[in-house]
Order: structure tokens, then C-alpha cells, then sequence
């Protein structure tokens, strides 16, 4: 295999079936660390960034690479017109946004979201996933992805949230057809997407608290100044649904892989058990090792050098988180899962966007990993079937496990 | 370059130094202040650089801003004399103060 032959694969979803994908990202730090790829099917040339370190400055660098078109690559590459990124929240969405306006919005939710903050959250977490551990108690199996992993992500977000209990499939519904959900699938094709659902759900919540505040998260939310001035329904409709978009789907892919890396590495399990404490470094390890935020876009905002090489204004910077929390530079024998490395790596991302939810994202998978691992063994019911829903990493489509109570 | 002195939550003592116009967490997690996170890496998102600033050098610095006051809120041991400390950069006026460490990692 050349470095030729991967222009075809890097964003083939097959190519990452198996474990070959990870050799060819090597190869690719190796010989072309920031390679401009024509894919004919895609229909858009980019520049592969592979290494940690380049796809960390490309983060940081917030001045010179541009989030406007999207945080992600997307799975066309087709413009999207004012139209329909006013209709999907675009214009007031800090995943789309640059600053000035980026910061505009971030800052008055990150008191929310803060260490501290979450922190508050832990009684919940523990109350909700005592709940979802009983359930499993009580039925000895279950398919993981879709079950008990989805149902942490969930239940823990949405209670908080304020989200009614009958509404709470109606949402992950709409995470899942928005096709921004991260929902991992077999199917070859990229699968089409439908923001409509998910918003005008989060528009009749919007709406619903800005007219009747309740003592809930939502209520707090919509009601964030923005430069002085309290929410426009069109902010507030937006910030909901991003905030049902960013934690259902993200958090569901990583507390499956968790499950998975520990049961197929009984000695980082048995090494947790012994030592608790080192529960806050095997979540963030997990998030390395599952690297579930696949791919970063940037556009060049000028000429820029960058790896040395040239690169034009408008070009299109694609990080691949898996590559880079790979990357052999950055981390010793970087597949082997090591509970006692502690680093989350590039997952989160990095400067002005890292993910606003991920100390709610740690909570969710710490809770649940001591919860379930304290209370039984594991055993796989059947072979795990693998998929992703976008390129890049290689996700739990489904995982059917055998729950059995320790003694 | 300047000095601070950082009282740690263990009772110990660490000098830092700070150049000019460096937040004091990019320099105290640099040296490894056992307390100071500086997890989201000063973007004012974390609130894992927690300090006590007391008088007299408290008003040395310009006031924290609505949105770190907010972050600072959420943390049960916030007190007046509270700022995150990658809002506090070096300059002569506070060259050689004393912050206390809020909390352990």
C-alpha cells in the first residue's frame, strides 16, 4: 500500500472495517503528515492532517484556519445556502461561527458547563445510572450501543436539561435523523439527514420556557444574555438543539467503546478495580482510544505555510482526531490501551471550540463505568459488529453483552 | 519576569516565576503547581485555576469580568478574594504577591 493508493480510502466508512485503516494513517505521518487528497466520490480536494502535533496548531490557530463552513467535515461537500444555515441555526452556532461572534455565545454557557458546575451533577449521574443498573440487573443482557450506553447519554442530559420524560424518545429520534447524531451504522452510503425533527422540537421547548420559566437547566438557557440582551427565540431554538446534537450521539459512541476496550482488556479492568482513582484517567484514555469525534474541518483563512507545504486561501484542512491520537510522536505505543496515560488527547479538540460538554461527557462515562463494572461481569453475547457514520474511526454499530452479577 | 508566590493546599510553598504578560496558570502549570489544572488551556471554560487574591494586590489588577465571576460561582469555595489565574497576568504592580491555591487536583 502507498500513500497514493489511501486518496480512495481515507474517506471510504469500509476502509475503516478493520484495524488496516490504523497502518495507513501511520503511513501517512510518516511519509505525507498534511497530503492534499482528491477523492472523485467526495468531490472535493482537502488537505489530510495526521499528526497530533499540526492537527493541535490547526485548533489553536484560530486566526488563520476558519470554522465557517463547518467544525466536521461533511458528508457532501455541496455549499449549503444562507437559506438553509439560517434554518439549521448556522448563524448563531459556535461550531459555525468565528471570532468575534464565536466567543459571543460560548462565554455566557461556559459557567454552565464549567468543572464546578458539573460537578453539581454527580448525585444525578449516580441516581440516573442506578436506575439503568437495575434495569440491566434485572433483564442479564443487552445490545450496549443502543441500549444501556444510550440510555446514560440520554437520561442523565435530559434530566438535567428538563426535557419531559415523554419527550425523551422524540429527541433521540431527532439526534438520530438529523444525521449529526453520530450514530454509527453498517450501511455503505453516507445516510441523508433531516435537521427538522430535532429543531422543531427544540423550538417548541424554546418557546415553552422563554413564556413559562421553570427551576431547570433550559429555563436558565434561554434566558443567557447575548451582548446585554436576553435570547432571540431563533438562539434559543439553536443552543437547545446543539446541546441534544453534541451529547447524545458523542457520549452513546464513547461509554460503548469503553465497554468494549475494558472487556477486551481484562487487565486495564482489573487494574481499575483494584484502583478506583485512576477512574478519571481510563475515561479520558477511552476517549483517545475511541477518538469518536472523527474528523475536524478548517478553511484557510490566507496563504499560509503550514507542515511545509502551501497552502492556498479557502483550502479546506481536514484533521483526523484518530490519526493524531495515534500518532506514535505523541504517545508510546499508542494502540495499546493504558488506563494510567490519562490524557484524552485531541478528542475534545482544542482552543476556542473544544467541547463545551466534556467534563459532562466524563461524568456520564465515569459514573457508568463504575456502576456497571463494580456490579457484574461482562461477557460479549455475540461478536460486535462495527460501523461508523462518518469517516475516520471506527465505531460500535452494535454490541450484545451478557451481564452477570459478581459475587 | 516576575515572582509569585503560590501557598498550596497541602500547606506547602512554591516561588514561580512568570514573565511579563504571562497568566500566572500558563506559568504554574508549566511548573507543575500541584492544584492548578488549567484544563481548557485559558479559554475562561474550566474553572481549574482557582486562586484567593486578598488585599492589598487585589486591587493592583483590573476586576474580574461578569463571565469569570459566573465560572467562579460554581465553585463552592469561591470567596471576595477570588480570580481564575489565567486571568491574572504578570506586570511590575504585582511582581513578588502571594496567591493561595483553592484547590487540589
Amino acid at each position: 500500500m502507498s500513500v497514493d493508493d489511501l486518496d480512495e480510502k481515507l474517506l471510504d466508512p469500509q476502509w475503516y472495517r478493520n484495524d488496516d485503516y490504523l497502518d495507513g494513517f501511520r503511513r501517512l505521518r510518516d511519509e505525507d503528515p498534511v497530503r492534499w487528497m482528491k477523492d472523485p466520490r467526495y468531490g472535493k480536494s482537502f488537505w489530510a492532517i495526521t499528526r497530533y502535533d499540526d492537527v493541535e496548531e490547526l485548533l489553536l490557530n484560530d486566526r488563520d484556519y476558519s470554522n465557517r463552513w463547518d467544525t466536521h467535515l461533511p458528508k457532501s461537500p455541496k455549499r449549503l445556502t444562507p437559506e438553509e444555515r439560517f434554518s439549521q441555526g448556522f448563524d448563531v452556532l459556535m461550531p459555525f461561527l468565528d471570532n468575534p461572534t464565536h466567543d459571543v455565545y460560548r462565554r455566557p454557557l461556559n459557567r454552565h458547563f464549567s468543572k464546578p458546575a458539573i460537578g453539581k451533577l454527580r448525585e444525578l449521574a449516580e441516581t440516573t445510572v442506578d436506575g439503568i443498573v437495575e434495569d440491566l440487573a434485572n433483564r442479564g443482557q443487552d445490545e450496549i450501543v443502543n441500549g444501556v450506553a444510550l440510555s446514560v447519554a440520554t437520561q442523565v442530559v435530559l434530566n438535567w436539561y428538563g426535557v419531559p420524560h415523554e419527550d425523551w424518545a422524540r429527541v433521540q429520534e431527532g439526534v438520530h435523523t438529523s444525521g449529526r447524531g453520530f450514530a454509527p451504522t453498517t450501511e455503505a452510503a453516507y445516510s441523508g439527514s433531516d435537521h427538522s425533527p430535532l429543531w422543531n422540537y427544540a423550538q417548541e421547548l424554546a418557546s415553552e420556557r422563554m413564556q413559562n420559566p421553570k427551576d431547570d437547566f433550559l429555563s436558565a438557557l434561554v434566558q443567557t444574555k447575548i451582548d446585554g440582551d436576553p435570547m432571540s427565540l431563533h438562539e434559543a431554538t439553536a443552543t437547545i438543539f446543539i446541546l441534544f446534537e453534541g451529547a447524545l450521539g458523542n457520549t452513546r459512541n464513547a461509554i460503548s467503546y469503553g465497554l468494549w476496550l475494558f472487556m477486551t482488556n481484562p487487565d486495564q479492568l482489573a487494574l481499575l478495580r483494584e484502583q478506583p482513582g485512576l477512574m478519571n484517567g481510563a475515561t479520558d484514555e477511552v476517549l483517545r482510544h475511541a477518538s469518536n469525534s472523527p474528523t475536524r474541518l478548517r478553511i484557510a483563512n490566507r496563504d499560509m505555510d503550514f507542515g511545509g507545504k502551501e497552502i492556498r486561501t479557502g483550502d479546506w484542512m481536514v484533521g483526523f482526531t484518530k490519526s493524531a491520537n495515534f500518532d506514535e510522536r505523541r504517545f508510546e505505543n499508542p494502540r495499546a490501551f493504558d488506563i494510567t496515560r490519562g490524557e484524552s488527547g485531541i478528542t475534545f479538540g482544542a482552543g476556542v471550540h473544544n467541547c463545551l460538554g466534556r467534563h459532562l461527557a466524563r461524568l456520564e462515562m465515569a459514573t457508568a463505568f463504575k456502576k456497571i463494572f463494580d456490579r457484574f461481569d461482562l461477557e460479549f453475547g455475540e461478536e460486535p459488529v462495527w460501523g461508523n457514520d462518518s469517516p475516520g474511526a471506527n465505531l460500535l454499530a452494535r454490541m450484545p453483552v451478557v451481564f452477570t452479577p459478581r459475587q | 519576569m516576575g515572582t509569585v508566590k503560590m501557598l498550596l493546599v497541602d500547606g506547602g510553598v512554591q516561588e514561580i516565576e512568570v514573565a511579563d504578560g504571562e497568566t500566572v496558570m500558563r506559568a504554574a502549570v508549566r511548573e507543575g503547581v500541584p492544584g492548578i489544572e488549567g484544563e481548557c488551556g485559558g479559554e475562561m471554560s474550566c474553572a481549574t485555576c482557582h486562586v484567593y487574591l486578598p488585599s492589598p494586590w487585589k486591587e493592583k489588577i483590573r476586576g474580574a469580568s461578569e463571565e469569570e465571576r459566573d465560572l467562579l460561582e460554581a465553585d463552592d469555595a469561591a470567596t471576595e478574594d477570588s480570580r481564575l489565574s489565567c486571568q491574572i497576568k504578570m506586570r511590575n504592580e504585582i511582581d513578588g504577591i502571594t496567591l493561595t491555591v483553592v484547590n487540589s487536583e
